[in-house]
């Protein structure tokens, strides 16, 4: 068992979501043997198909019973079972630093889906890695299994602070490469960036067959933008400030957001993202609770 | 628009509260780190014509609201210019009342006249804005009448009119005169009229003395000007033209002339008068009547002639035959102008005394005042020197002809009463003047002025030419006025060979080519009474020359020297005779208030006698008192004969219906209904925009096919 100690963890959230499995939505590729559907054959109990014998194959794997009905050689295949690698892709730009009065912040309710989740997937089996993104790919840690692997990774989480631009596309993009196809590809964020440019890199993480999903984080007050009196708004990722009337922009403000919604809703259909608009009023647990939920009806397409 | 509690707007300022407030809640901004600006640019990005407008509509419907706020407590009045010009509460109002016959029109559908209809407005207004220094100029009295509060003003002023003609430039020049000596900071003058001319006189020289006079005063004066001339009705006007006792007959006869003015409605654009109506006439002398139905159309209709027997009256009786009477029509719009009064008398003498040294020499007067110009007349002469003078008895003497030397003395005294007393004296150069000095003139001595060479007095056209002549006279004198017809008297055409100059005190009448006057007319003297100094009734004329061939052709050309004495014998008869003929305000002396009302106005104040129409017996002589004359004209004087009278100075003209009840009125009741509206404006304007649920915009697409 794992130690969790850390304050973005609550053991009874944790128990509650363990009783419900991390599944992918795709055939993953794992490096070694696991409890996911692996696109490849393998030697599990789960009978896949005959294959005409070729020469070097085993001639353990021969099914002699085929060949005293049809006179030919045949070879049994089996299923395969891998493991899951899950790349947890946490924005740590400034944006993430808003939280409205008695609230946590954007990056600790992501810093929590984070842990939870790259918890629940060490505990099965699975290997978890971390990207921090800002400008950049902050921190870069590569999926593994081990549990010390999993303190490094909760470590990293904790001295994740929210900083600088958002380039998520960009880096993306670069996730898209550098992982291995066929991962879980889990983008905590608040996604204020161009929809167009994130739909693009989403659309390259599809080709590389990665399951991609998206926690949408936003505030209460960036829904409502309630304000009484005259606000002087200052940009958390640059010194852009804007003197407004909230009364006077309020309207123009919800418009601007709910298209913008209205565009995301699109692209993460598009794209096939496991999307989740997250405020960070609630609880963690249910976002958590309705994305494992939500994976459980599919075994995995091989 | 003006206020009764002007202090109030000092704090107009308030309403600036608003944008105050505004101003200082951009100040107290607050700073907030924001992460989805995004959104904001892109908001600020969009359009914000609708939001800027309403904010600025709810910016402007509260400054409305405070202000409205303000100038209800301040108590706004109407009536735009007028208001403006009524001042406050201190503000002095001299009130002018125009109470000619004309103001006593019944408008259709009132019962008000024109002149209650006035002072209702003025009460009203008055009462309105607190205006409780009030000073009444009237034309009986003679003198600004002033009132300590509004009420007793309401209670004391006059409703009704009279029948005289109102002289406007003469109240204006009382008023002018009380402000001089009772300076107020602010006064107004109100006028009610209905703009006669005939009362207004625009072309008057005292305006430009009134508007010197009111310019020249310090206080801040203003003159609102109440006119009434809307919505003339029609109007039907009877007026006795002559009334003349026939006695040549065996039955004495009264002859009558009258007519009937028409007045068309001044809106009226039909021409149903065209056709002749009838209307019925009633005639009335002392106790009795008699009655005619006279046809009219629009022109009017005139009667002359119209003959009734005085069977009643015995002429043998020593004062001769003497009456009253008055015509009347059915009473219509203007009541005033319905009656018209007459009195009549057998035609007393005429009777010449004529004070002469040497009476051949003026033997051509004598003929001239011995003539009658009509047959019903008798005229009669008496010659006497100035010693028998003081037995003669003057009551019954129309004309004195004095040819002697100048009166002094007791001689003196008696031709004063006489000129007091109304009667006419006519100074001709004896032959041998002195320095005696009478009624401001003496004799100086005889002068040519003809040619030496024709003193002989040839009949030729050389000799003719050898007269001096008068080269000028005043034809609008009554002496020498054009006859009738409007020819000019022939005054050119008589030759002066020979006159006797004067000096003194005289308006010259006829002058010859160098200004010397051969004809003047002595200025009227005070006369002391007990009531004050009055002007003599009579006339003193004076002629520089004698109608003796050797002096003049005044005999010879007796044209002019008969027109002249038989006008100074009509005036001079005016005093023996029984009854007067006056016009109302004009000859308001005619009648005092010892005078007997013997039909007329009952409720008339016998201290007004002279203003109202009527029969008096006024010692021991009847009087009919008529409406004045100019009532006649119903011209009015527009706004640029207005503007050219009143010139420089403030004044307003007011339009006011008769149906109006008030001139300026309260109308703090808009300003509260424009405060309720601007905030109710506001409030709506105010109302927050219905939104979308909060939830609905980031429910996940997973909560809501669970909900579903």
């Amino acid at each position: 068992m794992l130690s969790i100690t850390r304050s973005f963890l609550d053991p009874q959230i944790l128990s509650r979501l363990a009783a419900v499995p991390l599944r992918p939505r795709h055939a993953m590729q794992g490096n070694v043997s696991g409890r996911h559907p692996s696109p490849h054959r393998g030697s599990s109990v789960e009978f896949a198909e005959y294959r005409k014998y070729v020469p070097g194959d085993d001639l353990r794997r021969l099914d002699w019973r085929a060949y005293g009905r049809t006179d030919r050689y045949y070879v049994k295949e089996f299923e395969a079972d891998t493991n899951l690698r899950c790349c947890v892709v946490l924005d740590t730009s400034g944006s993430m630093g808003f939280a409205s009065k008695g609230m946590m912040t954007k990056l600790d309710y992501g810093r929590r889906i984070a842990a939870t989740l790259g918890y629940l997937a060490v505990q099965q089996g699975d290997a978890v890695g971390l990207s921090l993104a800002a400008d950049q790919i902050v921190q870069n840690i590569p999926p593994r299994r081990s549990a010390p692997h999993l303190r490094v990774i909760f470590d990293t989480l904790e001295r994740a602070v929210a900083k600088g631009d958002t380039q998520l596309p960009s880096i993306l993009d670069e996730i898209a490469e550098t992982v291995r196809q066929r991962a879980l590809v889990v983008i905590i964020s608040d996604f204020f960036v161009d929809p167009s440019l994130l739909k693009r890199s989403l659309e390259h993480l599809r080709f590389r067959k990665h399951d991609i999903a998206a926690f949408h984080l936003l505030d209460q007050q960036e829904i409502d933008f309630a304000f009484g009196r005259p606000v002087r708004f200052v940009d958390m990722e640059g010194n852009t400030a804007l003197f407004v009337e909230p009364n006077e922009i309020a309207d123009r403000y919800q418009r601007a957001l709910q298209n913008y919604l209205n565009q995301m809703q699109k692209i993460v259909l598009e794209t096939s993202v496991d999307y989740h608009r997250v405020l960070t009023s609630e609880s963690y647990e249910h976002p958590l609770m309705r994305f494992l939920v939500g994976r459980t009806g599919s075994r995995g397409v091989r | 628009m003006s206020f009764l509690q002007p202090w109030m707007l000092v704090a107009i300022p308030l309403a600036a509260i608003p944008i105050i407030i505004h101003l200082v809640n951009q100040r107290r901004f607050q700073t907030v780190p924001w992460a989805a600006m995004r959104f904001l640019l892109e908001a600020n990005r969009m359009s914000s014509g609708y939001t800027r407008l309403r904010q600025w509509l709810i910016l402007a419907m509260r400054t409305l609201a405070i202000l409205a706020l303000i100038l209800f407590t301040a108590r706004p009045l109407t009536s735009g210019l007028l208001a403006l010009l009524s001042g406050d509460s201190n503000t002095r109002a001299i009130v002018i009342l125009d109470r000619s016959p004309s103001m006593a029109d019944t408008l259709p559908g009132t019962i008000r006249t024109r002149l209650e209809s006035t002072i209702d407005q003025l009460s009203s207004t008055f009462e309105t804005l607190g205006i409780q220094r009030i000073v009444q100029i009237d034309e009986a009295s003679g003198k600004p009448e002033e009132f300590a509060s509004f009420n007793q003003w309401r209670r004391s002023v006059p409703r009704t009119t009279w029948s005289a003609t109102s002289d406007i430039p003469g109240l204006l020049e009382q008023a002018l005169v009380y402000e001089k000596n009772n300076p107020s900071g602010n006064s107004v003058i109100w006028i009610g009229s209905d703009l006669r001319e005939s009362d207004w006189r625009s072309r008057d020289g005292r305006w430009a003395a009134l508007r010197d006079g009111f310019q020249a005063l310090p206080q801040n004066l203003r003159f609102s000007i109440l006119d009434l001339s809307g919505n003339r009705p029609e109007d039907l006007a009877i007026r006795v033209t002559n009334s003349q006792c026939l006695d040549n007959t065996d039955t004495p006869t009264l002859s009558l002339s009258f007519r009937v003015d028409h007045t068309p409605a001044k809106d009226s654009s039909s021409n149903a008068s065209d056709t002749p109506q009838s209307i019925p006439v009633e005639i009335a002398m002392g106790s009795s009547r008699t009655s005619l139905d006279l046809t009219w159309n629009s022109g009017g209709a005139q009667v002359n002639d119209y003959r009734i027997p005085l069977t009643a009256f015995d002429n043998s009786k020593a004062e001769g035959i003497r009456g009253w009477g008055w015509v009347r029509i059915p009473s219509d719009s203007n009541p005033g102008n319905d009656i018209s009064y007459f009195v009549f008398e057998q035609p007393p003498l005429r009777r010449t005394l004529i004070v002469s040294d040497n009476p051949d020499l003026i033997s051509a007067i004598e003929l001239c005042a011995s003539i009658a110009p009509q047959q019903t007349l008798k005229c009669e002469t008496e010659l006497v020197t100035q010693a028998q003078l003081g037995s003669v008895a003057m009551e019954n003497v129309a004309l004195l002809v004095w040819h002697d030397r100048l009166p002094s003395g007791k001689s003196l005294e008696v031709v004063q009463r006489f000129v007091d007393s109304g009667g006419q004296v006519l100074f001709v150069p004896p032959e041998a003047p002195d320095d005696t000095l009478a009624f401001g003139f003496r004799w100086l001595e005889w002068r040519n002025v003809g040619s030496p060479s024709n003193e002989a007095g040839a009949n030729t056209d050389a000799a003719s030419a050898s007269f001096a002549r008068i080269s000028q006279w005043q034809n609008d004198s009554e002496l020498l006025a054009n006859t009738l017809n409007g020819a000019p008297l022939p005054l050119g055409q008589l030759g002066l060979r020979r006159i006797c100059s004067f000096s003194g005190s005289s308006s010259p009448l006829a002058s010859l080519s160098d200004g010397q006057p051969i004809l003047a007319v002595v200025e009227n003297q005070a006369v002391p009474t007990p009531e004050g100094s009055v002007l003599s009734a009579g006339s003193v004329v004076i002629c520089g020359t004698t109608p003796s061939d050797r002096d003049s052709t005044l005999a010879g050309d007796g044209v002019v020297l008969y027109v002249a004495i038989q006008r100074m014998l009509a005036n001079g008869a005016k005093r023996v005779s029984a009854v007067r003929q006056g016009s109302a305000g004009v000859d308001r002396n005619l009648v005092d208030a010892t005078s007997q009302l013997k039909a007329g106005d009952e409720n008339a104040p016998s201290t007004q006698y002279g203003m109202y129409a009527g029969i008096y017996d006024s010692n021991n002589a009847l009087v009919a008192m008529e409406r004045g004359v100019a009532e006649e004209d119903v011209s009015i004087v527009d706004e640029p004969g207005l503007a050219e009278a009143f010139g420089e100075l403030k004044w307003a003209r007011i339009g006011v219906g008769v149906r109006t009840t008030s001139l300026v009125q309260e109308i703090w009741r808009w300003f509260v209904l424009v405060m309720i509206a601007a905030l109710l404006l506001e409030a709506v304007l105010c109302l927050p925009r219905l939104r979308r649920p909060a939830g609905g915009a980031i429910r996940t697409p997973q909560l809501a096919k669970q909900r579903s």
